[in-house]
């Protein structure tokens, strides 16, 4: 085994460690069930009716036979942990009372093909949910929730209450488009010193559960996405105030970031790292040209109107050829960038290096685009293959803060397999972000 | 101003994305192929603290105890499919089988772990619905859901465990095998981990066989498989 900290302390440590935690049992929580067919429990209504997004949309959470456990692979899955929805009387939420944690199960491949559906699984009762569209016509219910997909790529934030879902594939077609899935979370209001009223006063549901289109994402399907919101608040302080500021959601729901990693487009593997960093606003005032819009970015434009709203969007749109023209989304870089050399014992360095690097000051620890300038690539040099389906989970923001404005402030993120060209990847790579040196920290850098 | 041209501008980024992030990345190789888990594609990777429930009900975690849980995968040309959990931890950055293929198979095979499979879903437990470990014992879990895996299409699954040896024989029979058949999952399984305390798990209660740890040229490093008896390590170079 190899140990980054290859020495003879840390490898006792770690056998010691090995020890410790050789303890491990598996608890079958709840059997598989028979599929249920879900298709007649969404509600639609006959009559035409106003397109207005908010009069439209009526989630209802509907439990399911006692122990249901829905058949899905290729999912998207995360965990809430605030008290969620207890309510009776408010219409979006039909007499349904779940309590946290509660499992959240979205998109994936089911029995029948591809899912939309949401599922709620409730840790603690075992009661399990599934979320329907009601009173909505069909048109304007496929605009309501995602499109079904699989293998979408997902995000949520670091409490649960928020979601992002992108990318994935359905008859290999490629998804490019974005939804955020906001929790029902009971909400009291309370301001700071006055929690003893607030706890008096009834809860409040987030108005605006549910999906909500976002915009366009990375044409992407596998690939690996991780919150980074909270490096980009240690990053930022006021990149928080201000994405509070520009978001129609409460300031409750804390909206994640994406770092997506790896992946493959319509056409090809890709290996680039692309970050959202402050997610677009929903768009809450919906018109009937918008309503349209949103049908195209969604896939869904047939009509003749539509198709001209479709050329009128392909021709005149800006689209940045980095992203794809994916609004919002930037390119951190590309792996052809990372010529840095594959040896461990001269790349990696053990968490007491990297606080005493970071102590010392950005300058001390090379950007990437200094690496790339000043490495002298052998052969062992190639760029790392992060393809497609890299499974990577983000570990914890590593931030020493120095003197001055400027905080050395690291999320390092492991990547472990998936695959490319040549087969699966069996190395252990950690992908690390930190904040892009200004221009006149790389000028003063450069210079001797 | 049409409303086509406002949607345009509502939906266009305020900042374009062209414009360079804020952040900046670089990745580094931190350990090689043949040194963690077997390669493979579709697993997961789930990051818990081991935590305890102290007085008065809160949640105390140990940031040395920060784990990444790996399940599952599978590789594609052989279609073989894992059920093995390993565990990377973060503050020696290195990897540790929790639990082996061969005993992933067995617990599988006696309904007391989950089949081998990939593209499922992998969530850390709250502390609200773990265990309330003590102090002493800080303790984790995983949730797995869902998932699939590849069965031959004329022959049952296979439960029975391969030993390490031939598990390479393994693979290419299962390569050879029609396995055309999805098998998909819907069971949700725990997986809980915790830590012993040290006094349970030193002698006698502790696996004494050596292990060698292949880390730089030239230097081997061998345990002792008596750690309260003997130094720690011996460096023979």
């Amino acid at each position: 085994m190899y140990a980054a900290s290859n020495t003879s302390h840390d490898l006792a440590y770690l056998f010691t460690y090995r020890l410790l935690i050789d303890k491990a049992k598996w608890t079958k929580v709840l059997e598989a069930t028979p599929e249920l067919h879900f298709a007649a429990m969404i509600i639609m209504s006959s009559a035409e009716q106003n397109i207005r997004r908010n009069e439209l949309r009526n989630e209802v959470l509907s439990q399911l036979p006692k122990g249901y456990v829905p058949i899905l692979s290729h999912h998207f899955g995360f965990v809430t942990e605030k008290p969620i929805v207890v309510s009776t009387q408010n219409c979006r939420i039909a007499n349904v009372q779940i309590e946290s944690p509660t499992l959240w199960l979205l998109s994936g491949s089911s029995m029948s093909g591809p899912s939309s559906l949401v599922f709620a699984i409730d840790l603690k009762s075992k009661l399990s949910y599934v979320l329907r569209i009601a009173n909505s016509h069909p048109d304007e219910l496929r605009a309501l929730v995602p499109p079904a997909r699989e293998m979408p790529i997902g995000v949520a934030n670091d409490d649960g209450t928020a979601a992002l879902l992108m990318g994935g594939s359905i008859e290999q077609s490629v998804k490019e488009d974005m939804w955020l899935f906001t929790v029902p979370t009971t909400v009291i209001r309370s301001s700071i010193g006055d929690d003893a009223s607030a706890e008096s006063k009834s809860p409040e549901i987030v108005p605006s559960w549910g999906w909500t289109f976002l915009g366009l994402a990375p044409e992407r399907v596998g690939g690996t996405a991780v919150d980074i919101s909270t490096f980009l608040k240690l990053l930022s302080p006021e990149n928080e105030a201000k994405q509070s500021a520009s978001t129609a959601i409460k300031a409750e729901v804390k909206l994640p970031s994406a770092l997506v990693v790896g992946g493959r487009d319509a056409s090809m593997n890709v290996s680039d790292v692309m970050c959202i960093c402050e997610p677009p606003a929903p768009l809450t005032q919906w018109s009937a040209a918008a309503w349209r819009q949103i049908l195209y970015l969604a896939g869904l434009s047939s009509s003749d109107d539509r198709a001209k709203t479709q050329y009128s969007i392909g021709a005149d749109a800006p689209r940045c050829a980095l992203c794809r023209g994916a609004p919002g989304w930037a390119r951190v870089d590309h792996p052809s960038s990372y010529s840095q050399s594959k040896d461990p014992a001269t790349t990696a360095s053990p968490p007491e290096q990297d606080v005493q690097e970071s102590a010392q000051g950005p300058e001390d620890k090379p950007s990437l685009d200094s690496a790339v300038a000043t490495s002298d690539n052998d052969d062992d040099d190639e760029a790392p293959s992060l393809e497609i389906r890299a499974t990577g989970v983000a570990m914890s923001p590593m931030g020493v803060p120095t003197c001055g404005p400027d905080q050395v402030i690291r999320q390092k993120i492991l990547l472990f397999g998936g695959i490319n060209d040549a087969g699966e990847e069996q190395e252990t790579y950690v992908l690390e972000v930190r904040k892009r040196p200004s221009a006149t920290q790389s000028q003063a850098n450069a210079q001797p | 101003m049409s409303t086509t041209q406002l949607l345009l501008e509502e939906l266009t980024p305020s900042d374009c994305a062209c414009r360079p992030p804020p952040i900046a990345a670089s990745l580094n190789l931190i350990c090689r192929a043949n040194a963690g888990p077997r390669p493979r594609m579709a697993h997961s990777l789930t990051r818990v603290t081991l935590g305890a429930r102290a007085s008065g009900g809160t949640w105390v975690a140990n940031p040395e105890d920060e784990l990444l849980v790996m399940f599952g995968g599978n590789t594609v040309q052989t279609h073989k499919f894992f059920n093995d959990v390993w565990i990377f931890h973060v503050a020696s950055q290195s990897w540790l089988e929790l639990i082996s293929s061969e005993r992933g198979e067995e617990l599988a095979s006696s309904n007391e772990g989950p089949m081998a499979r990939s593209g499922h879903v992998a969530v850390a437990a709250p502390p609200a619905c773990t265990t309330p470990y003590p102090v002493s014992n800080p303790g984790a879990r995983v949730y797995i859901h869902g998932g699939f895996t590849l069965l031959p299409s004329e022959e049952p699954p296979q439960t029975t465990h391969t030993s390490s040896q031939n598990e390479s024989n393994a693979d290419s029979k299962a390569a050879s095998a029609p396995a055309t058949e999805s098998s998909s999952f819907g069971e949700l399984w725990a997986l809980d981990i915790h830590r012993t305390s040290p006094k349970e798990s030193y002698p006698p209660q502790c696996k004494c066989y050596p292990q060698v740890y292949d880390t730089v040229p030239h230097q081997i490093i061998v345990y002792a498989d008596m750690l309260c008896m003997l130094p720690r390590t011996h460096l023979m170079t």
